[in-house]
């Protein structure tokens, strides 16, 4: 158990940069999720914690050791993979007994571990089976167990429950959660699933294209997603995003309703493109407002999302509860209070839209295609 | 999904079954059959007299201390070839598997010697190791070794060896590489987090995980010594000095070819196939059970 | 035209069965009688077949005859027993010299060259070929089995360079075995060559000729002549005192031993000894490659054992006329012809100066002396000569052993034994005879089965 720093940690390939400088620091016992589509270079980042990849620049601290250049058998880091990388040709046994025994504990020690971890994992029957005998499910428990066994000082997590259908994985995932609370190890996560994200950490860093668009609690990464990116990306379906101008402290959007900012839009200059974010559940049906064509229902069961279009060609997704039938054109305007405003250009949030923007009822319609 | 072709009727599974059943009938299964029709019988070269004896020319030959020496010796030589050819092979492997500078021409180079005729690749030896023209074979005894193959059996017996595991070493090579790379590189990364380093890791995770190409290879190596070695052995020591280097191969063809003795040499021909289909049982046993498993 | 060649060959294969019946009349009149040769000559040695092949197929219409190289003696030989097996043995085979028991017990397969001559009435006289080359392929009686064609015999070369470097005469080389240690002595003193004595085929120079030099049997019943049941005698005193010898020198580094059969030639060509005992047959390649002063000379002989010494024997090979079923009298006389046409002696004379063998008719001889081949060559004659010096005895008159490739082998390898110091010239010789009868034994079993 241990706290882990990163400072200036960089990557890139030939010409190619794969990683901004990263700084981030963990505490002791906490799980932070790194989350981010594929090619983000999140995978590197977690190999380069593990010293399986060298970063091209910056110092990576355990416990405040520089263990940047350490072999990672000398590291004391624990990794499940995403394939698990079960040893095939040992029994679960010797699977989580390997690395005890390169560190020269005594057999009885050995086996007390293991036993403790198999009960811990229920894997107690399974023992003496070969990788190829279990099943997905139980292969990613031996890879928990594995690395819970040797009780580093650090959990590196790659995506462990990609492979594993969706039951198993809502399984897993509440499994993972439970005895990284349980154990209180310090664990860095890797995923490109956003509940996993959401459920699973204490913090989650989102990565694009290599630079941390934002590192914050879950929920706050949600109520205030930093950039356009981070908008889209956390949350289903995405968030709607609206052109607009800043007229007068409102926001005049392409579609045509003009939305009241009260202030959230402080800070930058009158005219200045904006991009409007409004999550589909924060839609409602309403006389005045966007007005589009429904071009697809989703039935969900509990809700339905509808997609409509808007007269300039804005597309928009609206969550609806239960399973109405739809009409063929839909007013919707956005719920008070759940605004987000964005710089068109920077894609950033507006400094002072700190929590969502307060009212947000229509001013007027003025729009062309209603 | 199976795919699964139906023909109507039998005589057209039947023509394109024949030309495979043919040649196998050809090549393999009636050669088979007339060795081991010629191992029961004493016969003149010219087949104008042939008569039944049974087991005699098999009595014959393991009653001979020297044929059961030559049994013994072809067997160290099958060993050394391929202990010798399989560990520098594995070796290379290992090295061309890093990344490495110029990995792709490391890997070309080794690959060469696989297209080197084995008369011609003996001659390439002959070059190196003779007493009298050889480059090394005539340093040697600058450096205080005595080196005469001609004479000396077990220096010849090592020369052999050295040309013929050289000769494999390309194809090992091949095959190591092949398994090396497909060995998943998390599991030997899994072990490296383990803490496993070096040649521990390699001893108890890559080269468990390379059993399935050793064994194969271990087959293949020792069917190669055994038989695909008599080109190099006859080009460097027909089989001396005294019997040092004489294996069952050269000593079927000597007996065979040379002094058509049919009747011994077919039964030591039945013999050495004994030898291959046990070898081969073992090999098809082993992959089978992995392969069901 | 290799292709069309071949589609003919297989159109020809698959429809001979139909046709043979149907062929028309008039491809069979304009055949020739065709007959097939197999041979085991290759570079200058083949081409000279190909020319003599040639050169007989222009000389008359009836019969035309065919060269094919069939690879190395032992591949002709294996290849002609596997043809005959098949029924399609060649007309006529060249056979290695030490094949001549297998062919000699070969019954029916052969048509021995004195029966071929008898029942076709082309003449092929036995008294005009060289005694000690015709005594190698005939029967006790006279008659001969099969048609001399390549022979040579063995000889002493002479490294003339290293003999002045040591002090010695090159014109007179050392005639006795006595003069051969000393002579090779005085070399490694002087540091005069690599190797002071080396030689090729071990068994045939050291053993076989010495035999055949000192009249001592190399086995019993005539050396095989008189019968199957002949066992080795290479065991006596003699022969182990020569074996002594080579070890003796062998351990004072006057005597190399540099492998089998023909493996030291290339030390012969390149130099490094001064006292080489191999092929007369080597001429050409010492002409072609040599880069130092040679001589040819007599092998030597040990005076201890007898006062002059016989004819050498010969090595090479023969030519046996095969038989084969539905082989018509046309054919055979074909085959008996072209023997006859090789025997005359301007094509045992052209053959002999071509080709560095010793001529195998005493005409072929006399025509290459009257034509100045040995001024022109000197010494070229010195294997003739040694084969022809004195009477051949039933001690010279060559070897009539089966298996005898074997037999060499085994001889060879229990020297290479006895050189390692694993165990004496007399035990040496004991496993060889032990082990050389054997193989002796199973042959005669084989052949009377």
């Amino acid at each position: 158990m241990a706290t882990l720093r990163l400072s200036g940690v960089r990557k890139s390939f030939g010409p190619t940069q794969v990683l901004q400088p990263i700084d981030l620091s963990l505490e002791d016992g906490e799980l932070l999720v790194i989350v981010g589509a594929s090619g983000c270079g999140k995978s590197t980042l977690l190999r380069m914690v593990a010293g399986l990849e060298r970063p091209s620049a910056g110092r990576i601290l355990l416990d405040g050791t520089d263990i940047t250049d350490r072999d990672p058998a000398a590291r004391d880091i624990a990794m499940v993979f995403q394939n698990y990388a079960l040893y095939p040709h040992m029994s679960v046994f010797d699977n989580m007994a390997y690395g005890l025994r390169i560190r020269g504990l005594s057999r009885t020690e050995i086996a007390r571990r293991v036993d403790e971890t198999a009960g811990l994992l229920g894997l107690q029957a399974l023992l003496q089976r070969k990788p190829r005998q279990l099943s997905g499910g139980q292969r990613q428990r031996v890879a928990m167990g594995r690395a819970i066994v040797r009780e580093p000082k650090l959990f590196l997590f790659d995506e462990p429950l990609s492979n594993l259908d969706a039951a198993l994985r809502v399984q897993m995932r509440g499994e993972i959660k439970r005895l990284q609370r349980r154990l209180g190890v310090t664990s860095l996560y890797v995923t490109h699933d956003q509940t996993e994200a959401m459920t699973l950490g204490d913090r989650l860093l989102v990565l694009h294209e290599g630079r941390m668009a934002q590192l914050d609690a879950p929920m706050t990464v949600f109520a205030e997603p930093a950039d356009t990116y981070v908008a889209r990306f956390i949350g289903a379906p995405a968030m709607n995003l609206l052109p607009a101008v800043l007229a007068g402290g409102a926001a005049r959007t392409q579609a045509g309703p003009v939305l009241a900012l009260d202030g959230a839009a402080a800070g930058l200059p009158e005219g200045a493109k904006l991009l409007i974010g409004v999550r589909p559940e924060h839609f409602a049906p309403a006389p005045n407002g966007f007005a589009g064509t429904v071009e697809l229902v989703e039935r969900l069961g509990s809700e339905s999302v509808a997609h409509l279009r808007l007269a300039d060609g804005t597309p928009l997704a609206v969550r609806l509860a239960g399973a109405a039938e739809m009409p063929e054109t839909l007013t919707v305007a956005p719920m008070p209070g759940h605004l987000h405003v964005f710089d068109a250009e920077t894609g950033k949030r507006a400094a002072a839209s700190r929590r969502a923007a307060p009212a947000a009822l229509p001013l007027e319609a003025t729009g062309t295609g209603v | 999904m199976e795919r699964r072709t139906l023909f109507e009727g039998w005589l057209l599974p039947v023509l394109l079954v024949l030309p495979q059943l043919a040649l196998t009938g050809v090549f393999f299964l009636w050669p088979a059959a007339a060795a081991i029709r010629s191992s029961a019988m004493l016969e003149d070269p010219f087949g104008l007299g042939t008569q039944f004896v049974a087991l005699q020319n098999f009595e014959a030959l393991f009653a001979d201390p020297l044929y059961v020496q030559t049994i013994l010796r072809t067997v160290v030589f099958c060993a050394a070839v391929s202990a010798l050819s399989m560990s520098v092979a594995l070796g290379l492997a290992v090295f061309a598997d890093r990344d490495i500078r110029g990995r792709v021409i490391y890997r070309t180079l080794v690959i060469w010697p696989y297209a080197v005729a084995p008369a011609l690749a003996a001659v390439l030896w002959l070059f190196l190791l003779d007493p009298h023209i050889g480059l090394i074979g005539r340093a040697l005894p600058r450096i205080g070794i005595a080196w005469d193959p001609r004479i000396n059996g077990g220096q010849a017996f090592l020369m052999v060896v050295l040309a013929s595991a050289w000769k494999q070493v390309s194809y090992n090579f091949i095959f190591f590489l092949a398994g090396l790379q497909s060995v998943p590189r998390s599991v030997t990364e899994a072990a490296r987090l383990d803490g496993a380093r070096g040649w521990r890791r390699f001893r108890t995770i890559t080269f468990p995980l390379l059993a399935p190409t050793t064994f194969f290879l271990l087959i293949v190596n020792l069917v190669y010594a055994a038989f695909d070695t008599f080109g190099t052995i006859q080009a460097l020591t027909q089989g001396g000095p005294a019997k040092a280097t004489e294996t069952l191969v050269v000593k079927v063809y000597r007996d065979g070819v040379v002094n058509v003795d049919l009747g011994s040499s077919a039964a030591q021909s039945v013999v050495l196939m004994a030898g291959v289909i046990l070898l081969t049982a073992l090999q098809f046993r082993f992959l089978g059970r992995r392969n069901t498993a | 035209m290799k292709r069309r060649t071949l589609l003919a060959a297989a159109a020809t294969t698959t429809l001979s069965g139909a046709l043979t019946g149907a062929l028309p009349a008039r491809a069979r009149a304009e055949e020739r009688t065709k007959i097939v040769f197999w041979h085991a000559m290759t570079a200058a040695l083949g081409a000279e077949v190909d020319r003599l092949v040639a050169a007989f197929n222009a000389s008359q219409t009836e019969v035309e005859v065919t060269a094919l190289y069939k690879g190395g003696y032992a591949d002709v030989m294996t290849a002609t027993i596997a043809a005959f097996r098949a029924g399609q043995a060649p007309h006529l085979a060249q056979i290695f010299e030490v094949g001549t028991g297998t062919m000699l017990a070969a019954g029916k397969a052969v048509k021995q060259v004195w029966e071929l001559a008898q029942e076709t009435g082309v003449p092929i006289k036995p008294e005009s070929y060289i005694p000690s080359v015709r005594g190698y392929y005939s029967l006790p009686d006279g008659r001969m089995a099969s048609a001399p064609f390549n022979s040579s015999t063995a000889i002493t070369w002479i490294n003339k360079d290293a003999f002045e470097k040591a002090g010695l005469d090159p014109s007179k080389p050392p005639a006795t075995w006595q003069d051969v240690v000393a002579a090779a002595r005085a070399v490694k003193e002087k540091n005069a060559a690599e190797m002071p004595m080396i030689t090729s085929w071990p068994c045939w120079i050291q053993l076989e000729q010495y035999s055949a030099l000192h009249n001592i049997p190399f086995a019993t019943k005539a050396d095989g002549f008189d019968g199957l049941d002949a066992e080795l005698a290479i065991n006596s005193k003699p022969h182990v005192k020569h074996i002594q010898r080579l070890l003796d020198m062998s351990k004072e580094g006057t005597f190399k031993y540099a492998g089998r059969d023909n493996v030291p030639d290339p030390l012969l060509l390149a130099g490094k000894a001064a006292i080489a005992f191999n092929s007369s047959g080597m001429r050409g390649d010492l002409i072609k490659s040599a880069k130092f002063a040679w001589a040819p000379a007599y092998l030597p002989y040990d005076p201890e054992i007898i006062a002059s010494p016989l004819n050498s024997i010969i090595g090479g090979a023969s030519l046996w006329p095969m038989t084969a079923p539905n082989r018509t009298a046309a054919e055979y006389k074909g085959a008996a012809l072209f023997l006859q046409f090789l025997a005359t002696p301007e094509n045992a004379a052209a053959w002999h100066q071509h080709t560095g063998y010793v001529p195998v008719t005493l005409a072929g001889f006399e025509l290459s002396e009257k034509q100045g081949f040995y001024k022109a060559n000197a010494g070229a004659d010195l294997p003739v000569r040694q084969l022809t010096r004195g009477t051949v005895t039933e001690n010279s008159k060559g070897l009539r052993l089966g298996r005898l490739p074997e037999i060499r082998n085994i001889i060879q390898e229990e020297i290479e034994k006895a050189l390692q110091g694993q165990q004496t010239a007399q035990q040496a010789m004991d496993t060889a005879v032990e082990r050389g009868n054997k193989v002796l034994r199973d042959f005669q079993r084989s052949v009377k089965s």
